[in-house]
């Protein structure tokens, strides 16, 4: 079988080269661009960052679903591409050091709502105090009746600061609740947690994967078969556990049972996204299998649909929930996005992530036309990005953009260029001697 | 009368040749043609250069109607009508009415409410459209016929044959030119598919159908006549059909002016009734009639509840004579005594027992409302209201 000389090899070849380049160019000139917005509002940087730091960590999650999922469902259309799908998933590692800013500096900007912060209280206590006043003024709008009890007792011991706000408002019963959780301890320890396991199974299926080339035992597909199973069960919980921390706890008062669910749907979205730029991109330069069919092409279409159809779903049905519920602790978090300069953000999001993109994507036509598809995968990530944004930063502020964001986007850009090219590095760009793969390549839609 | 040329047909022994002589018939220009495979085989639509299919469209079609109807009807039904429009002037037919029903304290149109019932409507309407979409247009079903029907060209396709078919309806149609083509093409048993005679299908016309249905409606003509007429009238338990009773407009053998329904005796009292003596007598009432009841608090509790239900409306909660029915009619000389004044005081029981079970003035009687030792009852807590009212030292003791 002349599998491995079918298509051309990635290490050295002037594209790989290419991309490193760019990618550390635009690594660097992002870091650049963050620079300059640490330098004008820290505030904003962190939340830029988080923005930043939560979709380059759902492209690798969502990669590692799509593996997981090719060995536990047995597909086979996937084999051909599969590894791609492991050097964007290979990006978890990278990504795990992105969260050590995070850990060391942002979690006092980002999470000062729940962290309790007595170390701060010498040199930014006029400065934690304002923004405390501001968002319990966004709680107190909304639990008018509650808080006043808590403001006539809050008034006998103003001065103290052993409370929840740092000695500068009374506790917050929910978020009081919440406390053996929103601590820091505890999100140091599952968060890196998270990364461990997640980075543990990478290694495992991709090893396995890699193995295989050597001599195409069966074996190794059996054993990334048996592992796929816990690992379902494993990457719920852990996903969940990252959307909750890294996302849900910037409005500590707020729940809502969606939110892991909500973050897998987008993280889908845009791994499929990312998948089929890469895919394409790189068949039609010459690389991967030249046997390989538009009919891939049009499965990972197909993908990109799907997820973006189950997030619609998702993210209405928590919207439609809460707001049917109609309680003030879930609603709040809704009200920001409903009301003033969000609500155009909100609508603009229903249009841009789910309405465009279904209408653009739903004819088989369109999903094997690879420059349309490429076209609605840049969309999707775009419209995955806008959603963290909606996200993340009205928990701060109103409606802001500020043009050293793009940095954040060019070091996203170069990070993925980067390290794909650096992942994908050590092996073929096929899997050439999985006993599946024969069969992926000749997958045909109906 | 010679036959009419339907089609003529080739069979092939691989998936290979028949793909290869469905590109070679596209060549050829034939564009009335079709192949019958036992199986689906790959690549086929691609060798017979068919377009693509037009269902999704109708899938499409339906789901966004679906999804448009689904958001007009509920926003029909849950619409208000009358807000705004001279209200009360609107008339419409029970069929049109809306139901602007306030669910969960949100607004009557509310759109995310809405949204699940849009998705399954169109989810369902795309569903249904499409199937049937799909078997009555693009499968024209259904037929009944069709002349490849019984042919061993169909008995070799449908088992383990491949088939050509190329119709007599194509424009480059030639019989012995397509035969031809067939064998070039390694076509075997080549053979040529005759349109039946037109005539009527045979079962429908024949006499013995004709006559199944005569026979069929005889039968169930009977059939309806016995049952109704002599299986539910069938005598299964007589001694409910023959009783002792006296049905109306009989004769009766018994009484001597033949009524069987005889007027009561004078002064017979119906049961539990007893007629009032002193009607049209308030004096007598006032001077003879004693209260029967007793003065618990039983009797007292319910003389209030029926006070309560049936004095307040006019008289007042507290019998000051300000009740609803006054203050919102006030100015209609409906002025109720209050039931404080002394002269009411003075009352007896039996006089007050009077006005309640005759009335007074513009005050019907309840004696249809309240019975007889019920308004005692009240008469007790009218009295309970007018010492509460002057409540003397004594009394708050």
């Amino acid at each position: 079988m002349s599998l491995q000389t079918a298509s051309k090899v990635w290490k050295g070849s002037t594209t790989s080269n290419a991309l490193g380049m760019f990618g550390t160019g635009f690594l660097v000139l992002g870091i650049l661009g963050m620079a300059v917005s640490f330098a004008t509002d820290v505030k904003h940087f962190w939340h830029a960052y988080l923005v930043m730091f939560m979709f380059l960590l759902s492209l690798g999650l969502g990669a590692l679903f799509y593996l997981a999922l090719e060995y536990l469902v047995g597909a086979y259309w996937s084999v051909p591409i599969r590894r791609v799908t492991e050097g964007v998933a290979g990006l978890l590692i990278p990504v795990a050091f992105l969260s050590i800013p995070i850990f060391m500096g942002g979690m006092d900007h980002l999470y000062s709502h729940w962290i309790p912060h007595h170390a701060h209280h010498a040199e930014g206590h006029a400065h934690h105090g304002e923004e405390h006043d501001k968002h319990k003024a966004k709680v107190d709008k909304y639990q008018k009746s509650e808080s006043n009890t808590y403001s006539d007792k809050a008034k006998g011991h103003k001065h103290e600061s052993s409370d929840a706000y740092g000695g500068h408002h009374e506790p917050d019963p929910i978020v009081e609740g919440k406390r053996p959780f929103l601590s820091k301890p505890w999100f140091y320890v599952l968060n890196i947690g998270c990364f461990l396991i997640w980075i543990a199974f990478f290694y495992w299926f991709r090893n396995n994967s890699r193995e295989q080339d050597k001599d195409g035992s069966q074996k190794y597909t059996q054993r990334n078969v048996i592992m796929s199973a816990p690992f379902m069960l494993v990457f719920a919980a852990t996903l969940t556990i990252a959307a909750i921390y890294y996302m849900m706890s910037l409005e500590p008062h707020w729940f809502s049972t969606m939110f892991g669910i909500y973050y897998f749907a987008g993280t889908l979205v845009s791994a499929a996204s990312i998948l089929t730029i890469l895919v394409i991109t790189l068949h039609q330069n010459g690389f991967l299998h030249t046997q390989m069919k538009k009919d891939t092409y049009y499965s990972l279409g197909l993908m990109m649909f799907a997820f973006n159809v189950f997030w619609a779903y998702i993210s209405f049905s928590q919207f439609m929930l809460i707001w049917y519920a109609n309680l003030y602790e879930e609603t709040m978090w809704f009200i920001y996005r409903y009301e003033g300069g969000w609500a155009t953000v909100s609508w603009f999001l229903i249009l841009f992530h789910f309405v465009i993109p279904f209408f653009a994507l739903l004819s088989r036509d369109q999903k094997t036309n690879p420059s349309r598809l490429i076209f609605m995968a840049y969309w999707l990530l775009a419209a995955h990005i806008l959603d963290l944004y909606w996200i993340i930063v009205p928990t701060y502020a109103e409606t802001s953009f500020q043009l050293s964001d793009l940095g954040f986007l060019i070091f996203a850009a170069g990070f993925v260029m980067f390290f794909f090219n650096s992942g994908v590095k050590g092996a073929n760009l096929v899997p050439i001697k999985d006993p599946k793969l024969e069969h992926g390549l000749e997958f045909k839609i109906h | 009368m010679s036959k009419k040329v339907d089609s003529v047909v080739a069979l092939f022994d691989t998936p290979d040749q028949i793909i290869h002589a469905a590109e070679k018939t596209v060549e050829a220009g034939y564009k009335e043609f079709d192949v019958h495979t036992p199986y689906p085989v790959h690549g086929m639509d691609h060798a017979m250069s068919l377009p693509g299919t037009k269902l999704p469209y109708v899938t499409l079609m339906c789901g966004l109607f679906g999804f448009s109807f689904a958001l007009f009807f509920q926003w029909y039904v849950s619409g208000d009508p009358l807000s705004g429009f001279g209200a009360k002037q609107l008339f419409l037919p029970y069929w049109l009415e809306r139901y602007p029903f306030v669910i969960g304290g949100k607004p009557l149109f509310s759109l995310p409410a809405f949204v699940p019932v849009m998705f399954e409507v169109t989810v369902l309407l795309s569903a249904l459209g499409t199937v049937a979409a799909m078997i009555a247009v693009f499968c024209g079903l259904p037929a009944n016929g069709h002349p490849l029907h019984n042919t061993d060209y169909m008995k070799a396709v449908s088992c383990n044959r491949f088939g050509l078919c190329i119709e007599a309806k194509d424009a480059n149609f030639d019989e012995a030119k397509v035969r031809e083509f067939m064998l070039e093409q390694g076509g075997q048993s080549v053979v040529t598919v005759y349109e039946p005679y037109r005539r009527p299908p045979s079962f429908f016309s024949s006499l013995i159908f004709l006559g199944l249905l005569v026979g069929v409606a005889i039968g169930v003509g009977t059939k309806t006549y016995i049952v109704y007429n002599k299986v539910l009238y069938s005598w299964m338990f007589l001694w409910l059909d023959y009783t002792d009773k006296v049905k109306p407009q009989q004769k009766s053998e018994f009484f001597a002016d033949g009524r069987t329904m005889q007027l009561p005796v004078d002064g017979t009292v119906a049961r539990g009734y007893m007629p009032y003596e002193y009607k049209g007598n308030p004096e007598g009432a006032g001077q003879f009639l004693v209260n029967p009841a007793d003065q618990t608090s039983e009797v007292l509790a319910h003389g209030k509840k029926l006070y309560n239900i049936y004095c307040t409306a006019c008289h007042g909660t507290y019998g000051d004579g300000d009740g609803k029915v006054v203050v919102r009619e006030a100015g209609k000389g409906l002025k109720p005594p209050s039931l404080h004044s002394s002269k009411l005081k003075e009352w007896s029981d039996g006089r007050i027992y009077h006005v309640i079970s005759e009335g007074q003035n513009v005050m019907p009687g309840y004696a249809k409302q309240i019975l007889a030792d019920e308004r005692w009852a009240v008469v007790h807590y009218v009295r309970a209201l007018q010492r509460a009212k002057d409540a003397k030292e004594s009394d708050l003791q």
